[in-house]
């Protein structure tokens, strides 16, 4: 693996938009067409989606997809 | 015709995989030998046998050369669930794991069936000789040859790589790998969660 191919730690506000919405992680899990599991994996462990999932999920809470994934190092700035 | 065809292929399917664990219990040695059954009921188990048999033929071709059939089944005995994403780069490193391991495990058995260790015995009272040959290699050489003495009786050794024992275990090394690294896998990617659905 060369230096510029290492993984970029990125994070996500995604407990924070479903909690606005008062979903469960299962309720949002069929309303974008995934197991409960993944959205579990999304919010805790770090788990990147697809870039297809990605928008699958933006588009859900109508917003864009850098409101709910974001660098780490680049810090929560657009906290909401 | 064609749903005709079908409940034929689908019959075929059946009698094959009904027909797997009595065949594998009978490659074990307590397993009766279907003389010793009786007349009636060893020449019932001896047709049912060709039955399955001339089934697991077709059968068996099918499931090389249909990749339908391949998915529908072997994804089913392997348990392969690909419901999202997530699961389906799970299966991913799964089997990319499995398939290491395995090759591994049949690299290993590939040694194995070279070696060979031989036995020549010169009589009763005069012991044997051994000889241990890996390939056509031998590390431990008898003499034999050389005082021009005639072996009594020759004992071979070898590792039955051919043998349906070994085939199985390389088949339950692949099966069972998967099972281990699919749950592994699994756990890397949702670990700490639980209670953690609100």
């Amino acid at each position: 693996m060369t230096k510029n191919s290492a993984k970029l730690d990125i994070d996500t506000r995604l407990p924070s938009f479903r909690a606005s919405k008062k979903l469960t992680q299962q309720q949002l899990g069929e309303a974008i067409g995934v197991t409960r599991a993944t959205i579990i994996a999304i919010e805790n462990t770090g788990y990147n989606p697809s870039l297809d999932l990605a928008f699958r999920i933006a588009r859900f809470f109508g917003v864009t997809i850098e409101d709910i994934f974001f660098l780490k190092h680049e810090g929560d700035v657009n906290a909401k | 015709m064609q749903s005709k065809l079908q409940k034929i292929l689908n019959l075929n399917t059946l009698i094959s995989l009904l027909g797997i664990p009595p065949v594998i219990f009978s490659l074990f040695s307590w397993f009766p030998r279907w003389h010793e059954l009786g007349p009636i009921l060893g020449v019932v188990i001896l047709i049912s046998y060709f039955i399955w048999l001339s089934s697991f033929s077709i059968f068996i071709s099918r499931l090389v050369f249909s990749p339908t059939l391949r998915e529908q089944l072997l994804t089913r005995l392997a348990g392969l669930k690909e419901r999202d994403e997530r699961e389906e780069f799970i299966v991913g490193r799964a089997a990319r794991s499995s398939f290491l391991l395995s090759m591994a495990a049949t690299l290993l058995l590939l040694f194995a069936s070279t070696i060979r260790y031989t036995r020549s015995s010169l009589g009763q009272d005069s012991g044997y000789i051994p000889s241990v040959e890996v390939g056509k290699i031998s590390i431990i050489d008898s003499d034999y040859p050389k005082n021009h003495l005639v072996p009594y009786g020759v004992s071979v050794y070898d590792f039955p790589i051919s043998k349906s024992a070994i085939l199985l275990l390389v088949l339950f090394t692949q099966l069972g790998s998967f099972f281990f690294y699919s749950k592994k896998h699994s756990m890397i990617s949702t670990k700490s969660t639980q209670g953690q659905s609100k």
